[in-house]
């Protein structure tokens, strides 16, 4: 009668697993929610605080000319005397090329190194005083690793009527 | 039924369920893919990888846990359940990308190896914030490395039904493992509502069945339990009425913890253990198919007078002697070895 | 009754066509999970924040004339001209370490170490946000002509600043990862720091304009160690702000590191 033994064993096999899923489903019923709402109630608030910087200069008050190009906003500035003069670039969007120098461009032969652009942000360069008072120039943003031209944005001096 | 083992019995069915499932997981992938790209671009192609597989992994999960209690509920959406072997070992594949490939973005390549990267990175155990969601991952899809590996009959076998069913109850333990995975993982991150009510609505709808169905099996198991009244001298106990039970079919009760399947055919009444021999599925819910008892899981079949299978196949299952009197079934709870005749009960 | 009951129909895998009712059923329950996993495709990436336009030009190769230094980071000092400015890349080597181990290979290799030495370099650039890494594959030195190794001035911007934000290693977060923050990305940036990638502390404000500060101990040593249980989170510290070529450099003293939460924003913490 070995079989016999072995079905009065295995009796009630069905229900006690579905007894057993019935509790594991209403245990995981309360507790996983119960967790999952910890978790998100625990997401972190977004850390934000204006990035310091060291000083750059003041803004000239005198807006010569302006322009928008690309992820750059740019005004040439001077003070109300004319003896000194600014380029303002305003950086709207990531710069995305290894290095991003800035030149002003007379003409061929006659060009200012104005300096290195990094994170977003004001970046205000003084001209040299031999660039003073042009009626106008290229600035030239240029990759100096890869060696290619970004963009070139002619500024002009308005023609006062 | 077969004594040797195939890696995969193939049928038509079969073969229609994995086109279907195929063809639904390489459009899921696709729109995926095409729509990050389309979006966000920028996302690197490692990038991709997990959370394409991560999401579809999970997505499966959900869909795979859904199926038995919606059969419980509906039996007509049964056929899903059928192949659901293939499903939930693609899930695993799916799964087993996602984890390897954040295995070697986040941890290969470094000053210690990936497994103790993986569990020596964040050790914030205690903390809710900065709990180490990864290992609850790696967890999981060890579970599910488990399960994907005994699919198969041969295991069902030589586990027996009982340890592989506790085996792959496992799933449970790694679909709460998952959800926190996520909880505790990509939400902290991406922190949008939106994917919190996704998670959260995939949480309730595997939860809300498992609980439906499991209340309704909890309802129909008190509704089939018949005590025995009367005669002490008697074993029989009143099952039910004739008329109860449809032709060809069959009522479950539960009498003295014996759960019996009582078979109408033939103006006969049968009884046999409810539980089929192959993966231990209902056979109460089973119909009567050219005069053989057919288990609702996956077709295993047995002679209801005896609960033999018929020749070739040796499944047998235990009988109960079984009375007709005034259109009343009256039932003797003592199960007869497997595989023992019994002389049908004639409605008279 | 049962629903079962109610049903004649009956259906068995192994069957090649399942009866109408229950086809019928079936290929809603799969019209209902298609428009499902859809919507969860869509809706899961049309959720995400999005990613950075960091780039990592990885196999694709770079070769660059500077001079290494290796204090308080190692970096390569590219000269100046008349029509370009000095610039300093961020020394790092293949995987989750920091510029140490290629010096010292390249060091094994040519039979001399290459700090402080004019340099040829080959390696893949790693950049975002105006700031550049540089990924060594190998380095044969350059004549010197009498030239001495270029000394960056440090300029001190502020002896103490209180800054917020989140630390993580500056590989990922200039191209190699996205994300390269945040809880998902924290066990590589720990990976990283420990492995000795300079730790680098992201602060951003709400519209995501953000500075990039190396994070070096009071004396100038290394730091990474301590930093570990901060990576990847919300941090508020303190510190000496200075300023060394193209690189802002914060001397904070690991102790006076706080995780930041929603209540330190009313506490004055600085002086």
């Amino acid at each position: 009668m070995a079989g016999f033994a072995g079905i009065v064993k295995k009796k009630g096999v069905n229900m006690e697993q579905r007894k057993i899923h019935l509790y594991v489903w209403l245990g995981l019923a309360i507790l996983l929610p119960i967790s999952w709402l910890l978790a998100v109630l625990s997401i972190p608030d977004a850390v934000e605080q204006e990035p310091v910087r060291g000083d750059i200069a003041a803004a000239l008050p005198i807006v010569v000319a302006k322009k928008e190009s690309g992820e750059f906003l740019i005004r040439w500035l001077r003070d109300s005397a004319g003896q000194r003069e600014q380029v303002e670039i305003f950086i709207t969007k990531p710069l995305e090329s290894p290095n991003t120098t800035v030149v002003l461009k007379k003409n061929a032969a006659d060009t200012q190194l104005l300096g290195m652009l990094s994170t977003r942000g004001f970046y205000r360069f003084t001209l040299d005083s031999s660039q003073l008072q042009l009626p106008g120039f290229d600035l030239v943003f240029s990759d100096e690793i890869k060696l290619k031209v970004l963009r070139s944005v002619p500024l002009r001096r308005p023609v006062i009527q | 039924m077969s004594l040797s083992y195939d890696p995969i019995h193939w049928t038509r069915y079969k073969r229609r369920y994995d086109k279907v499932m195929a063809a639904i997981l390489a459009a899921f992938l696709l729109l995926f893919v095409a729509t990050q790209l389309l979006f966000f671009p920028e996302i690197t192609i490692e990038t991709l990888v997990i959370r394409a597989t991560g999401t579809l992994g999970f997505l499966m999960l959900h869909v795979i846990l859904v199926i038995g209690p919606l059969c419980r509920l509906q039996p007509r959406f049964l056929p899903l359940l059928y192949n659901r072997r293939h499903l939930g070992v693609t899930m695993f594949f799916m799964a087993a990308i996602h984890g390897v490939f954040s295995l070697v973005q986040f941890h290969a390549n470094g000053n210690t190896d990936w497994l103790t990267s993986l569990f020596t990175s964040n050790t914030a155990y205690g903390s809710v914030q900065r709990f180490p969601f990864q290992s609850l991952g790696a967890g999981a899809l060890l579970i599910l490395f488990l399960m994907a590996a005994t699919s198969h009959d041969f295991w069902l076998k030589n586990l027996g039904s009982r340890w592989w069913k506790w085996l792959h109850m496992g799933v449970y333990l790694a679909y709460a493992l998952l959800v926190m995975h996520v909880a505790l993982g990509i939400l902290q991150f991406e922190k949008s509502p939106l994917l919190i009510g996704i998670s959260g609505l995939g949480m309730s709808m595997v939860l809300g069945f498992h609980v439906a169905a499991g209340l309704k099996q909890a309802r129909a198991d008190s509704q089939a339990r018949r005590k025995k009244v009367g005669a002490e001298d008697s074993p029989f106990v009143f099952a039910c009425n004739v008329a109860d039970i449809p032709e060809n079919r069959a009522k479950m009760l539960l009498i003295a913890d014996q759960q019996i399947a009582v078979f109408k055919y033939d103006q006969r009444i049968s009884a046999v253990h409810n539980r089929c021999k192959h993966q231990g599925g209902p056979l109460s819910e089973g119909k009567i198919l050219d005069g053989c008892i057919t288990c609702p899981w996956h077709g295993y079949q047995y002679l209801p007078h005896n609960g033999q299978s018929p020749p070739p196949f040796v499944e047998k299952v235990a009988t109960y002697a079984v009375r007709v009197e005034a259109g009343k079934v009256y039932v003797n709870p003592t199960p007869y070895p497997e595989g023992t005749a019994q002389i049908p009960a004639e409605i008279a | 009754m049962s629903t079962l009951e109610k049903d004649t129909e009956f259906y068995i895998g192994w069957q090649a066509e399942a009866p109408p009712r229950i086809a019928r059923s079936v290929r809603r329950a799969v019209l209902i999970i298609v428009i499902g996993s859809v919507g969860v495709a869509l809706l899961t990436v049309l959720a995400q924040r999005g990613f950075n336009t960091a780039t990592f030009e990885f196999g694709q190769t770079t070769e660059l004339e500077g001079w290494v230094t290796a204090e308080p980071f190692p970096m390569l000092n590219l000269p100046g001209t008349a029509s370009r400015p000095k610039q300093q890349l961020l020394l790092l080597s293949p995987g989750k370490f920091g510029a140490a181990q290629k010096l010292h290979e390249i060091a094994q290799k040519i039979g001399q170490s290459i700090v402080g030495q004019r340099v040829h370099m080959r390696g893949f650039l790693i950049y975002h946000d105006g700031k550049t890494a540089f990924e060594i594959s190998d380095a044969t030195l350059l004549p010197v002509n009498g030239a001495k190794t270029p000394s960056i001035p440090v300029e001190t911007i502020a002896d103490s600043v209180c800054l917020r934000g989140e630390i993580t290693d500056p590989k990922c977060l200039l191209g190699v990862m996205k994300p390269s923050q945040g809880k998902s990305h924290l066990d590589c940036a720990v990976r990283c720091i420990a492995g000795g990638i300079p730790p680098v502390l992201k602060v951003a404000n709400a519209a995501g304009v953000a500075e990039y500060y190396l994070l070096i101990g009071p004396d100038g040593q290394a730091i990474n160690q301590q930093l570990l249980p901060f990576v990847g989170y919300g941090v508020s510290m303190q510190g000496r702000l200075e300023r060394q070529g193209d690189w802002l450099y914060l001397r904070t003293n690991p102790l006076t590191i706080k995780h930041f939460d929603k209540s330190m924003l009313h506490i004055t913490m600085c002086h």
